[in-house]
């Protein structure tokens, strides 16, 4: 669809007109790695599984702060209205600006494949779980960045923006976190717990990563996603 | 009026919010090729209004139709057919003239050929030669609004919608786009609101008046002033015997009250005659004869002033009145 890419082409240009997109960026780059790389020295082991394993927690902070400039900047610099008078659909525009995200966090991802080239050098990893915990990362954006696009349709304020989205995916994380599960499987019973975790999305994740590929996980990545982005269209076209 | 040029149709539109009724009852219709301003004091409803008809907003009662299309059957049609700049005009900041213009340009699906073709006469249009590479945030309120109008024209609509495209400009600013209003008003019908009464005067071939969401009134400026018929009035300043000068301007006709007084500090006197409140009484014809009356008695004159009849009092005059049809 014409507008959609119109619409992409924008948002994602726009990641880049200000120092944020590069600072956030950068930042992130620069804490995973870092972190990552004082752990393989200690483990002694040419995996990126404590890579990946960190991007759950990483990714509850970074998405949100990509994600919040999605719908609140448009709020405050009164463009929303002109966006939707534009002979376009509302989802369109939240399709384009979601797709912007996305790709912004493909960049990201493409930035960190100078960790297994290292992997390369100095090791010889599996190639099949390096590809599951890249498909796994990219499923944990799709489903934050919905989350994270939802938030930020909800205020005009980047801030409170950034804090929903990251309250609202830190429940979806706990879902599926050992700890709270366990916790729960004292006070709720197996069962119960069970149901909750599918919801999880650190569960799915690990799922992705253990390179098995399970019709639930596309499932839960689709169906979460489309969910929040089905929100997100309400509420804009609520203007009406 | 034939079907087929009008443009804008809207019928016993209203619009409410819970209890409070944003738009009542509101019906024009706009042909191609008019100028219309959109008149009223801030909250009569302008705003709420353009937004049915770009279709931000849905009339919660009525119809509206643009170029035949209800708003409410097919939004993005009508839309097609709209080049609309929202109030305070809204600008992506961090973008740059022409990536900004691009964007719409992509948006409203034009080629990249036409796109080009459209930007270039756009921007000569709207004066924007000399910020075509500036980003948007560093622009003054003047440049942001011709921006914006350069934004609304670029697809060349059928419908110029504008809501306040004059506020916060300074008096420099302000004659430059109701220059440009003007001069896409030639070949463009083009709907714009103001609470500046001068300005649609200026302007205009057509005002309509609101009113705490009703319609007031709904004609040509000088149409609207003359069956307003507000009092106007004849000052004159002469020198003459304050009772016999009184006398004879009591005598002139078509006067519904006179007052003189003399000035202090002089041997003047300040006449101010109030013409009676009929849509025929001609004020420059009093002024004539005031003119005859110091000469037959060798008055002095210093100044005759006719204060003309503006559509501020006019305006001012029907908000307070019922809907003069």
């Amino acid at each position: 669809m014409g507008a959609t890419f119109s619409v992409f082409r924008r948002e994602f240009a726009a990641y880049f007109n200000t120092p944020i997109g590069y600072v956030f960026m950068a930042f992130f780059l620069l804490v995973t790695k870092a972190l990552f790389v004082s752990t393989i020295f200690t483990n002694g082991s040419a995996d990126m599984r404590g890579y990946f394993g960190l991007m759950p927690i990483f990714f509850l902070f970074f998405i949100p702060a990509i994600s919040m400039r999605l719908w609140s900047e448009e709020r405050k610099l009164g463009t929303l209205e002109w966006l939707l008078t534009l002979p376009l659909n509302a989802w369109q525009a939240v399709l384009g600006k979601y797709l912007a995200g996305l790709a912004f966090i493909a960049v990201f991802l493409m930035l960190t494949l100078d960790v297994p080239i290292f992997m390369y050098i100095y090791g010889n990893p599996d190639i099949g779980p390096i590809i599951g915990g890249y498909l796994g990362t990219m499923v944990l954006g799709m489903v934050y960045l919905a989350i994270g696009a939802f938030a930020s349709s909800l205020t005009s304020d980047q801030i409170v923006a950034f804090v929903v989205a990251v309250a609202i995916s830190f429940i979806f994380f706990l879902m599926g976190y050992g700890p709270v599960l366990e916790w729960m499987k004292d006070i709720f019973g197996a069962t119960i717990t069970a149901g909750v975790q599918q919801f999880g999305i650190e569960y799915h994740f690990e799922s992705v990563c253990r390179g098995v590929v399970d019709t639930r996980d596309a499932l839960y990545a689709l169906s979460m996603s489309g969910a929040f982005l089905f929100m997100n269209y309400l509420v804009v076209d609520h203007r009406r | 009026m034939s079907q087929e040029s009008v443009l804008v149709d809207v019928k016993n539109v209203v619009k409410t919010y819970g209890p409070l009724r944003a738009v009542d009852d509101l019906t024009f219709q706009i042909k191609a090729g008019e100028i219309v301003g959109l008149l009223g004091p801030n909250g009569a409803g302008k705003s709420t209004t353009m937004k049915m008809l770009t279709c931000y907003l849905e009339p919660t009662q009525g119809s509206i139709k643009v170029a035949g299309i209800d708003v409410n059957e097919n939004a993005v049609g009508v839309r097609q057919h709209i080049g609309y700049l929202p109030e305070h005009a809204p600008l992506y900041t961090d973008m740059r003239v022409n990536e900004y213009l691009d964007f719409a340009g992509r948006i409203r699906g034009l080629s990249s050929a036409k796109r080009k073709d459209r930007i270039d006469w756009a921007v000569k249009a709207c004066g924007l030669e000399a910020k075509y590479k500036a980003t948007i945030g560093t622009l003054s309120r003047g440049y942001r609004q011709r921006t914006g109008l350069a934004q609304a024209v670029l697809h060349d609509p059928d419908l110029l919608i504008l809501d306040e495209p004059t506020s916060g400009l300074d008096p420099i600013q302000l004659i430059e786009i109701r220059k440009l209003i003007l001069e896409i008003g030639k070949k463009k019908t083009v709907l714009f609101s103001t609470h500046i009464m001068q300005e649609v005067e200026a302007v205009c071939n057509r005002a309509i008046i609101i009113n705490r969401g009703k319609l007031v009134a709904d004609g040509a400026p000088s149409e609207l002033k003359a069956r307003a018929g507000t009092n106007q009035k004849v000052l004159a300043r002469i020198r003459g015997a304050q009772a016999d000068v009184e006398k004879q301007l009591k005598n002139l006709p078509d006067t519904s009250s006179v007052d003189v007084h003399p000035i202090p500090n002089g041997s003047w006197l300040e006449c101010t005659i109030k013409l009676s409140e009929s849509a025929a009484v001609n004020p420059m014809n009093t002024g004539e004869q005031v003119s005859k009356l110091c000469k037959d008695n060798s008055w002095d004159v210093q100044e005759i002033k006719i204060e003309a009849l503006t559509l501020e009092d006019t305006f001012l005059k029907m908000t307070g009145h019922e809907k003069l049809k």
